[in-house]
Order: C-alpha cells, then structure tokens, then sequence
C-alpha cells in the first residue's frame, strides 16, 4: 500500500538561507494586509471586498464515498455505519461526519464522478491538472492555475502555498507550463520556512546592502538566460520577502485555546487552523494535504478514525469562513483521486473506484446543499448523467470568476484551453 | 447432542465441511449444546446450521433478519437456550436458538450509538456486557432491561470483552492497546493491563487494536491478540498474542506465528479469532485473502506455535467445539469478477457481487480413510 503520493523531484526544505542565496532576484514591493486570526470578526466586512480565495482540501489515498458522501447503509456493499440527516431536509450523508452533517447547507455534494484512472501514480497528478486533452504540454495543478489567473491580491502574499505533513519545500513541479514561479510553496506541517527569522547579527544596513549585491548578480546572471526562469527566481525571493515580514501568521500564541480545541491538536487540525489564518490574511490558493486514505485493508476501522479527524476541523472552518463573511468569495472544494470500490475486499477493505464517487464542495460560486447525480441503489454505477474531472474544472473555475470558454492560456504562443474542452462546468452547482 | 470429551490432536486438523452463505460473515460460534453452529453476516442476517443434519447436502441453514449493518458478534448464554446478538447500528438481540427458526425474544434498538463490537455472557449467565465504537463499557442483566452498569475510561474504539472464569472480572480491549480490568459487582475499574504491542499507530492512524481477548479456563492466562509492527505502512504488520499473567498483570510473552518475520512481512494478517482450549493450549486464527490465512495452535509456555496449518482461507473468527476436537472458522470466498483482494471492476453488474462466507468446520483428528473399494 502506498501512503504518499508527493509531486516529482526532491521535497527541498525551503530555507531563507537558500532562497536568499540559491534564488538571487530582485525583490517585489509590497504591502502586508496585517490581518490576524483573533482580529477575524472586525475585518470580516473588509474581506467581503477581497479578490476570490480557495481552500482545496485533498485526501491523497482516495476516501471512500460510501463511509462519506454517498453511503448506502444496509446494501450489498453497505458496509457498517449508518447514514445520518443533514442540515438539508433528505439530504443524508455518513455517521463519520457528525459535524459535517452540520454544515450540508453550505455545501454541495457531486455524487456523479466517473474518471478514468484507476491507480495512485496516474491519478493524483491529471486529476489536480483537470485531466486536459493531451496537447504534448505538462498542464499545471489547480492551485498554480488559480494562482496565475488570480495572482497574490492585495495581501502580496504568495498566492498559491501548500500545507502538508512532513516536509516542505517549493513544489516547481505543480506549476508545468505556466513556469516555475506559479508553483507551490509547501509549508511541511504547516510550519513556516525554517531559517525565517533574519538573524540579528546582521544589521537592517547590512541586510540591504547585501540584496543590493544580489540584485547586481541577478541582472549579470540574467544576461544570456530565459526571462522566465529568472522570473521565476525572483518570484521565489519576493514570496520568501513576504512570508518574512507575515511571521505572525505561524506564530501559535496567537491562536486562541478555543480554536485551538475547536480544530483540534491533531495534525490535520492544525493544519486546517493553520489554513484558516492565510486566507485571513488573503492568501489565494491554500491546499491542505492529509495522507493514508488508501485502506485497501481494514477500511472501515481506518475511516472511522481517519474521517473523525477530518470532520470536526472541516466543520470548524466552513463555521469560520461563515461567519467571517469569507464563503462569500472563498470556493472549498474537497477531492481524493478517486473514490473506493463498494465491494469490500478479503481483506474488509475497499480498492479503488474511479467508476462511480462522490467530491464536496461549496462556497463562493457554488450552490448551497445541492447534490448533483446519484449512483444505484448498491453505489456500484452511475444512475443518468456522468461528470468527469474536467466537469469539475470547469465548475471550479467558473465559480472563482474565470470563464473557460472565454480564457485561454497562452504558453508562448500556444493558445490551450484552461479545461478539458469536452467537459462543461456543471450547471446545478453554479449561483 | 451431548457435548462428549475426547481428546483433540492438532496435528491431525482437516476441513470436514464447508457451510455457505451469499454475503460475507463476521463471528460464528457453537451452541452450548453442540448441536448448532451460528454466524452473523455483514447483510445482518443471523445464520444457524444444524450440525446433527448428516448429510451435508441437504442445507440446514435459517436465516433470522432483524439487524442492520453487519451482525457483529454473538454469544450463547449457558441456559442452552438463549443466544444474543449485536449488531453495527447499536441493536442489541436475544434469541430463543432450539426454536425451528430462531425466534426473537427481546430487542433493543439502541443499546450502543453505533457499532457494536463485542459482547460477552459471564459463567454464570446473570449478566451480559457489551461494548463498541462509543467507548462505552456496559453490563446487563442477561434477562434484558436497563443496563446495570456503564463503564466508561476507554478513549477510542472498544473491540473485545472477557468475563473471568471466576466471573468477578470483566476485561475490555480497546484500539491503542489498553486493557481495562473492570470489577463485575459494581463496574468500578481495578487496573489497567498493557496490550500496547497491539496498538499500531502510522503518522495519523491507529490502527491494529486488542482484536479479542481470551482467559485460560483456570485462570492464570490473558489471551490478547492482533497485529504488531505497522512499521511505516498501515496494516502490514506481524500477526501476533499478547499473553499477560492475569494475577500480576504482567505480559509473560508475545506470541508469534512460526518465521513471522519472513511469512507475514506485507499481508497485514490479524490474528482474528482466539480462544483457549480446556486442555490449556491457545488457537488462533486469522488472515487475509484466500491463501494468506493460517491457524496457529500455542502452547502458552511457548512463543512458537507448536502447530500451525497454513495456507488456508483469511479467517474472521473461531469458535471450538464443546467436545474439544472441533473448530469453526468464518472465511471469506471470492465471488463473481475480483478475486482475491481484487475489487471487480468493469465487470457487469451481475459479476459484481459480494464474496461469500464460509463457516468452515474442521476436525482436530485424524482423517477418516476412505471406505475399501470406493
């Protein structure tokens, strides 16, 4: 069984040492928004005003959408839990998401999904890309696309970071062909990039005339080189310039002990609080990664603990990012590569499924407690209509104010499609 | 039929019949009296087999509905009359068995919220103790009612339960390991033992648990057992039984299959089914797929089984026989497209059914010879 499913190349711990060395370029100004997580209900009207954020929640391993969003109690392929109301009269939903379940009128459910790909190493990566025609070009991640059409905003921060367990780095990979600088920027564990702290033996003086120094070497080092690559470089020492002077952001005393309970001190609440506070401070595109959703054996005791920590934090943010106001222009989508077989295997776990599964989502954009499609009676096949991923893509970024049937990229010269061109966006869901 | 002594041989063990069902099974035992062989099933259906029936083509099998979700676990009360079963959405059941079909004698729809686990009858057949996914530890009169008793200290799942011989303990296992030692009169907790060789945690996962739980007839023995050593991954860990000194509380030794290590690296085998035999030796059962199963026989004095049978079917639990040379098992069989772990797709929706179950009934002796001249 395999647990992590990380980008290509090496995870690089992303230190201020070395985006200040390795990553020579001139610095971006930029203001800082200067917006706390404890100051959240002051600015909640000031955010209704800010650009379009997302919170992209991926469940790498694939959850199973019958212990989720689709479930099927007392069927063939059933399993063991039961299904329990929702905050949407009829709307039904898994016993694991007890405050989840809660939270039903501000999401919507698809229940419609059938990809094509069937094991990790070729899902993870076309299903984050929207699974696009092939055009001979590496298509980039939902977070480096939105990252390139809705840029930093006014929080200069970078726009598209990336909290994971483990380590950290600057996940190049994600961006394809829009070029390095539309990558993530992980940050292992939801901690900042360590070496963040200037060290104070170096002086306020000494710290510009170095950058001086360094600008003076980018400008050589331009010199005979692709405007891109050095755009990049200097788009990875702006980003490290501002996750400097937001040091606030990963600072824990400024969590409340009541959030701290509300999300839990688990690893994915943390990281979901911690996702919290960066869209309060405007960051565009936060995605937040939780691991070992891959139970071909044991499936059911896994997700009873696995969902359990998923759904208290979950809920806890959709309560957050309601009463901040922010579901007003924050889309929250959450995705695994694909969903798990209703036949429960040998091993009382379930494999993968890309035939017939379930994704959630809602926020700005979207519909409040639809549910798009059905599956049988057993879950096994798709009743009616099928929506592919790239139906997703289209939803999605129709939802953040992005039309792709009147947007294109433009990679050097090359005009491409921001979605699969076979796919539309799925009509239910959008407001 | 009389329940008769005679003495088991392990080395002996073969498989004397296979009892079938169309969904796949989670607990079977042996009625008291040894007439009847019962499973619970995960379409809630309770199944009992009459084994007095000889021959083996004429299916005995009813089948009693009532439940939802899976039926989890049963237990027979020693009246020879009564059995309980409990099932995955907290329904709690007690059953007249001797009936032609077994009829239902009392219910109660919300005995845990959600998933019931475990449930035990005590020696001497006053009281009945449950447990389950809520944590909570509940005893009650075996007549049915009120719980008399609510123990709560667990802090995660609740998987198995066991009454001391004595009667005066009541033991519960849980997902990290932990072993709470209840006293039966008033439910107060005596002592915690330590199982935590059983308690797998992988980054964010628990995983593994104190899958059952079984006393020596005399007493001196804790039988726990499960899986060891995730390691890095989840669920690929060592079959094993955690024996504990049920006197000073102490873990005397951990019980392995024969070349662990090399045989059972990646299956993720549990040991799933355990119970002592009153000669004094443990069985234990478990597995995954169709081959990937295995049953080992130990001599608690030993940390190597001193028999084991594999390959055979992943077993879910076991039960002896209350003559001592019998033994069920519940396997699973692979049914319709996706075999042996594979998961069916692309098959049309008649070849994508559910594995079946099996109560598998084998003899700890020798194998009859087959008549001269046939």
């Amino acid at each position: 069984m395999t647990h992590h499913y990380q980008c290509n190349g090496p995870d690089h711990t992303l230190s201020r040492r070395r985006m200040l060395g390795a990553l020579a370029g001139g610095g971006v100004a930029a203001s800082t928004l200067g917006i706390d997580g404890l100051l959240r209900p002051a600015v909640a009207e000031d955010m209704k005003s800010k650009q379009r954020q997302v919170l992209f929640i991926w469940l790498d391993g694939a959850m199973s959408q019958l212990e989720s969003w689709d479930p099927k109690p007392h069927t063939e392929f059933g399993g063991p839990f039961r299904a329990i109301p929702t905050s949407v009269p009829g709307l039904r939903i898994s016993e694991l998401l007890p405050h989840t379940a809660k939270q039903m009128h501000r999401l919507s459910l698809v229940r419609n999904l059938h990809t094509v790909f069937e094991d990790h190493s070729r899902a993870v990566k076309p299903i984050q890309r929207g699974d696009p025609k092939n055009r001979g070009v590496t298509y980039p991640f939902l977070g480096s696309a939105v990252a390139k059409f809705l840029g930093p905003g006014e929080s200069r921060l970078p726009p598209y970071l990336h909290i994971k367990p483990g380590s950290g780095g600057f996940h190049y990979q994600d961006a394809g062909f829009l070029g390095a600088r539309y990558g993530a920027i992980a940050l292992g564990d939801g901690k900042p990039p360590s070496h963040m702290t200037r060290p104070k033996s170096i002086t306020d003086e000494a710290d510009a005339a170095r950058n001086a120094l360094r600008q003076k070497l980018n400008q050589r080092f331009r010199k005979g080189r692709r405007e891109a690559e050095i755009d990049a470089y200097d788009y990875s020492f702006s980003s490290a310039q501002q996750l400097m002077k937001r040091k606030d952001l990963f600072d824990p005393s400024k969590l409340t002990a009541k959030d701290q309970e509300r999300y839990g001190t688990h690893q994915f609440g943390r990281h979901l609080l911690q996702a919290r506070r960066l869209l309060e401070a405007g960051v565009t595109f936060v995605k937040v990664t939780m691991y070992y959703w891959d139970t071909h054996a044991d499936n059911f005791n896994l997700h009873a603990d696995l969902l359990a920590q998923f759904d208290r934090p979950f809920a806890a943010i959709m309560d957050d990012l309601s009463d901040a106001g922010m579901l007003e222009h924050t889309t929250v989508i959450v995705l695994s590569e694909f969903g798990r077989t209703p036949k429960i295997s040998q091993k009382v776990g379930r494999d993968h499924f890309p035939e017939a599964w379930s994704m959630c989502m809602g926020g700005a954009g979207l519909a409040q407690g639809a549910v798009v499609g059905k599956t049988n009676a057993k879950g096994t096949w798709i009743e009616g209509e099928e929506y592919d991923i790239g139906h997703v893509f289209h939803t999605i970024f129709r939802a953040i104010g992005i039309d792709p049937a009147k947007t294109e990229y433009d990679n050097n010269g090359q005009p491409l499609p921001l979605a699969n061109e076979d796919c539309g966006p799925i009509k239910e869901l959008l407001v | 039929m009389a329940a008769v002594k005679q003495k088991p041989t392990p080395s002996e063990t073969h498989l004397s019949r296979s009892l079938k069902h169309e969904a796949q099974l989670t607990c079977c035992r042996f009625s008291p009296c040894g007439k009847f062989v019962v499973a619970g099933s995960y379409d809630g259906s309770l199944l009992r087999w009459d084994l007095s029936e000889k021959d083996a083509k004429k299916d005995s099998k009813t089948v009693s509905t009532g439940h939802h979700g899976w039926l989890e676990t049963l237990a027979f009360h020693p009246d020879k009359k009564r059995l309980y079963t409990a099932d995955s959405w907290g329904k709690l059941c007690c059953w007249d068995y001797t009936e032609a079909k077994p009829k239902l004698l009392w219910s109660n729809d919300a005995a845990h919220d959600g998933w019931i686990r475990t449930l035990a009858v005590s020696p001497d057949g006053k009281l009945l103790a449950t447990a389950g996914n809520d944590q909570i530890v509940r005893i009650w009169p075996a007549g049915g009612g009120k719980p008399l008793r609510e123990m709560t200290g667990h802090e995660r799942h609740v998987y198995s339960l066991a009454f001391a011989p004595d009667g005066k303990a009541l033991v519960s296992g849980d997902l990290v390991g932990r072993v709470l030692h209840w006293n039966t009169s008033d439910g107060k907790l005596v002592r915690e033992l330590d199982a935590k060789p059983l308690a797998n945690r992988v980054k964010i996962v628990d995983g593994g648990g104190v899958r059952n739980l079984a006393f020596s007839g005399d007493g001196r023995h804790l039988a726990c057992s499960g899986i060891t050593d995730f390691g890095t991954s989840v669920v690929k860990g060592f079959p094993g039984v955690v024996l504990l000194d049920w006197k000073s509380g102490k873990q005397t030794r951990l019980l392995r299959p024969k070349d662990y290590e090399t045989e059972y690296k990646t299956k993720g085998v549990f040991v799933e089914g355990l119970r002592f035999h009153r000669d004094g030796f443990l069985i234990g059962a478990g597995g995954n797929g169709e081959r990937e199963g295995a049953l080992w026989f130990w001599d608690p004095k030993k940390v190597d089984p001193t028999f084991q049978i594999n390959p055979l079917p992943g077993s879910r639990d076991l039960d002896i026989h209350p003559d001592g040379t019998r033994l069920a098992l519940v396997h699973f069989t692979a049914n319709g497209r996706g075999k042996n772990g594979g998961n069916g797709r692309k098959s049309t929706p008649e070849e994508y059914r559910c594995h079946h179950g099996i109560v598998a009934l084998y003899e700890m002796s020798p194998k009859p010879k087959a008549p001269a001249g046939g």
